[in-house]
């Protein structure tokens, strides 16, 4: 069975995908690897040296998503990277692969990812949930329970398909969903492409949950994962070998949650530890500025707002109007937004406000 | 009326107040961290926060059923001297200051846990009490110790300080040849020691065994030549350095900074008029690099070589095997996921690459104090060797009180003490003490004293003992000592804290203040599998019996060895040992009658081995 893996990003997540590649090579060494590329690099840098090592490399425009850069505009960078990745599978399906796993960038692969996915061989569909036993303290049940009601019950972090038709039925179903609304509004009950997953298993056939304790552990499971490091060099969760840890925003609130779930055991602060010593070994040697992201401005450098992108998106007389929203100067949708918009352009900071 | 007017004394203190809960306040710079974290989906809003401020007063009310007053003015002697009333301060000024109210609650852990609770203002402490129970909310990090070793550890370059660079005040070889000549030439032999410090200017393992295997050669006149990289490394010298000075110690004496390869030339200038007898005796690699070893072994020529076991850095730079300096890591493969997340696992496979090319190109011997020692490297390495043999470090032999430095016994060792009891080691016999009061005694028995001797570090099993210390707080049983030439940063409350500080003149000093102490048990509960333990045997010369753990190498054995004390599969095992007044009925009534003593005697190390040539078949 020819397996494939890939992964979504911009290019500030370039360490952490580097991350992924090699610890997953490593686990992993009969897959292939692709990376699907979210952005387009800084002027006056070679991004091959830097995507070198990945079997293949998918780039927005060969992704088949119809008036691509009209659609890029109404998303956010999260939304954008999650919402591509239907189209990219579907891609991958078509290019001959047996089996599409999709992983995060900002996931490590420990021991190899082959044995768990042995016990739901016959699934054509395996999602992972974010939390795979019960949380008792109130505290645990608001940062887990409640954050899977409100994120999604399970983690697209990760999910396997089969090539087959209930496996191509779903990446289908996915992707016209994701192209549709793929939105970081919990509050409209969205959240990107993840929390379509819910109605997966009611949906369509074929559906694996896999439980295993090995396989993405995180900050929104590390009250009931048990990490060890042997002495034979291996680790297990729960008894059962490490399989790939997802470190979600560390240095922020998954620090916090690694603080709090921890426990009375040092692996976690070990392995945590050595993700962020990778990261910045990863980093060292900055070619791409902190804040990049192409389609983060427009081509003047003016910052494209969240709330630009709302007005581009709910307006389909705009989308018609400016098939490339991103140029600018005369007809452009930006010089459009200065003449009837102009309380838009006037709050547009800097830099980090683009998103 | 400021902190003058009530009388503050001249030691730093931290408070000030003036006798009305409402006025107290810090004299600690403000209070006002940055919150460690953004707050985030997961974060839990407003669960801190639906709470109605409460008032000084109230605040007091709730905490003061929890808050253990003697423990704060234990650990915060600035407030015992400021004679203020503990929980006034601690509600009005320490809680702000992150002093902690008792010992299981930890202010600084809370916070950086619940930044909610930070953003909000509340009391820490009265906050967990009236809400953070419930909600599950740790009321402190566990694993205190082991974290901060690890952040440590991590933070520690594992190489260290890359040496200056040449040209330091190294003697020209003409002067360096002129002041080893004389020495080195009468003689009635030559030995080339090699360590990782001037083993003169401090007292610890190794450093004791270098100082007393000088003696030893010296007594025989046998020149003792040492040498000790400059700046003194937690790993071997990257193979491709650029040279770099060595220390030179002459039976005892410095005599200047050198570089491997003037050494070796002089050394092999000198080899038609030296002695015969002639060793090389490896016994720390840490600092230097394998490739002038190797030259200076082939410039003296010697009739052997040996290499000690002194500790495991021929397996890891890691030379305790303790995974980012916490826990005992098996010496697993290098290419392992253990290795991966180690500080210690990127230069691993440089590291044994040198220690490879010296082994393969030196024909050593193989020297461990243990053969719990013997067994960890046998198993942990395949490089090739000579021979492999346990010489321990010293004898316990009966008789009276330790002296200044170790007499040296014969090359056959005198026998140990003791050590004639079954090896189950569970309980075996042991002294009664007249002193300490037997069961039946009016006044009832006296508690049973225990100490943990040396500093406090993870490898030495200072958190367990710590654990161990808090849960006896309270229990009439047990009196428990800390005998230590450091203070450790926070003293642990109802431990007495006892100098004891081992010197060159005053190798003695724990054997004595363990005897001073009348202590009955010593807790040596290492995690890694040392491989000798001094402490052990300076607390049995003490008359005290050991408790230890399964997994410490060289201490369960000595136990099984001698039937003193006591060995536990794990830490859970001695608490319970203790918790269950066992550890007492030990002491009061399994050993009664019996106080062994002993003194230590150096077997001499590699003085008292006989010089050996290669030995066919063997490695």
């Amino acid at each position: 069975m020819r397996t494939c893996c890939y992964t979504s990003f911009t290019l500030t997540y370039l360490p952490r995908a580097r991350i992924l590649l090699q610890t997953l090579r490593a686990a992993q060494p009969g897959w292939d690897i692709h990376a699907l590329v979210v952005d387009e690099a800084p002027p006056g840098v070679d991004l091959a040296p830097l995507l070198a090592g990945f079997d293949g490399v998918m780039r927005l425009d060969g992704l088949g998503v119809p008036r691509v850069r009209s659609w890029l505009f109404g998303h956010g960078l999260v939304e954008a990277c999650t919402a591509l990745k239907a189209a990219a599978m579907l891609r991958l399906m078509d290019a001959g692969y047996d089996r599409v796993i999709y992983l995060d960038p900002d996931i490590a692969v420990f021991h190899p990812l082959e044995p768990a996915l042995d016990t739901v061989a016959g699934a054509s569909i395996v999602l992972v949930p974010h939390q795979a036993e019960p949380n008792w303290q109130p505290v645990a049940i608001l940062d887990n329970e409640m954050a899977s009601l409100r994120y999604g019950v399970f983690n697209l972090g990760f999910i396997a398909v089969r090539a087959d038709p209930a496996g191509r039925a779903f990446a289908s179903w996915w992707a016209t969903q994701v192209h549709a609304a793929c939105r970081d509004a919990p509050d409209e009950g969205l959240f990107t492409d993840q929390k379509y997953a819910d109605l997966v298993p009611c949906l369509l056939p074929g559906v694996a949950v896999l439980r295993d304790p090995g396989c993405n552990v995180a900050s929104w499971n590390l009250s009931t994962r048990r990490l060890r490091i042997n002495r034979n060099g291996g680790m297990t969760a729960n008894g059962v070998p490490l399989r790939y840890c997802h470190f979600t925003k560390v240095g922020g609130i998954g620090d916090l949650m690694l603080e709090r779930y921890a426990g009375d055991t040092v692996e976690p602060l070990e392995i945590w530890a050595w993700y962020r010593g990778e990261l910045a070994r990863h980093s060292a040697q900055p070619q791409v500025p902190a804040n990049w992201w192409y389609y983060g401005r427009f081509a003047d450098g003016v910052p494209v707002t969240p709330a630009m992108r709302h007005l581009y998106r709910t307006r389909s007389d705009l989308a018609a109007a400016f098939a490339d929203p991103f140029t600018a100067g005369e007809g452009s949708f930006l010089a459009w937004m200065g003449t009837h918009q102009p309380g838009l352009l006037a709050a547009t900071p800097d830099a980090t406000a683009a998103s | 009326m400021d902190a003058q007017g009530i009388g503050l004394g001249p030691t730093p203190s931290n408070v000030a107040m003036d006798g009305l809960a409402g006025s107290v306040r810090s004299t600690r710079p403000g209070f006002a961290p940055d919150p460690p974290w953004e707050p985030g989906p997961y974060a839990a809003p407003g669960t801190a926060l639906n709470l109605v401020r409460p008032s000084p007063e109230a605040v007091a009310a709730v905490v003061a059923a929890a808050f253990d007053a003697d423990y704060y003015l234990t650990i915060y002697p600035d407030i015992r001297a400021a004679g203020v009333d503990p929980l006034q301060h601690f509600v009005m000024v320490g809680a702000a200051e992150t002093r902690n109210p008792a010992r299981w609650f930890d202010t600084s852990d809370y916070l950086a846990a619940n930044p909610d609770v930070l953003a909000s203002g509340f009391n820490p402490f009265w906050h967990y009490l009236v809400q953070g129970r419930a909600q599950g909310r740790p009321p402190r990090r566990l694993h205190t110790a082991e974290r901060a070793a690890f952040r440590l550890t991590r933070a520690a370059a594992p190489g260290g300080p890359a040496p200056a660079a040449l040209p330091m005040a190294c003697l020209s070889p003409a002067s360096l040849q002129a002041a080893l000549e004389g020495r080195l030439t009468g003689a009635a032999g030559v030995v080339l020691s090699v360590s990782h410090d001037r083993y003169t200017r401090s007292v610890g393992g190794v450093q004791i065994v270098v100082s007393d295997e000088q003696l030893a050669f010296s007594a025989r006149d046998v020149a003792y030549l040492h040498i000790a990289p400059e700046t003194p490394r937690l790993a071997l010298a990257p193979a491709a350095e650029a040279p770099f000075c060595i220390q030179l110690t002459l039976d005892g004496a410095y005599v200047c900074t050198t570089t491997y390869a003037d050494l070796a030339a002089v050394l092999a200038g000198l080899r038609p008029r030296l002695p015969a007898l002639r060793r090389l005796v490896l016994h720390c690699l840490l600092g230097h690099q394998a490739g002038p070893l190797t030259a200076l072994h082939g410039a003296l020529a010697p009739q052997d070589a040996v290499f000690w076991v002194n500790d495991y850095e021929s397996i890891c730079p890691g030379y305790n095997l303790l995974r980012n300096g916490v826990e005992f890591c098996g010496a697993p493969p290098p290419d392992s996921l253990a290795c991966k997340v180690c500080v210690h696992g990127p230069g691993r496979v440089a590291h044994l690459d040198q220690i490879a090319g010296l082994f393969a190109a030196v024909p050593l011997h193989v020297v461990a104090p243990s053969a719990a020692a013997l067994a960890v490297w046998q198993t942990g390495t395949r490089l090739p060797h000579l021979s492999a043999q346990v010489h321990e470090y010293v004898a316990l032999v009966p008789g009276p009180a330790p002296a200044a430095s170790l007499p040296v016994a014969d090359a056959a060792g005198s026998g140990p003490a003791a050590g004639g009891h079954d090896a189950s080691g569970r309980g075996g016999s042991r002294r009664g003490d007249a002193g300490q009061g037997d069961a039946g005694h009016d006044v009832g028995p006296a508690p049973v004293r225990v100490a943990f001797a040396g500093l406090a570090l993870v490898q030495k099993g200072w958190p367990a003992f710590a654990a161990l210390a808090a849960r006896l707080q309270g229990m009439p049983d047990y009196k428990l000592f800390h005998l230590t030439a450091a203070l450790p940063d926070q003293p642990l409350p109802d431990v007495e804290t006892v100098p004891a500080r081992v010197a060159p003149g005053q190798r003695g000093a724990m054997t004595e203040a363990l005897l001073a102490h009348a202590i009955d048990l010593v807790l040596v509960l290492s995690p890694w599998p040392e491989t000798f333990c001094l402490v052990a045997y300076e607390a049995l010369a003490a008359g005290a019996d050991l408790v230890a753990l399964q997994d410490s190498g060289n201490v369960p054995d000595l136990v099984l060895r001698t039937g003193r004390g006591v060995v536990a599969t794990d830490v859970e095992a001695v608490t319970a040992f203790f918790l269950s007044g066992a550890a007492a009925r030990y002491v009061r009534l399994a050993a009664a009658g019996r106080r062994d003593r002993g003194r230590l005697v150096s077997r001499g190390m590699t003085s008292t081995l006989p010089v050996a040539g290669p030995v066919a078949g063997a490695g």
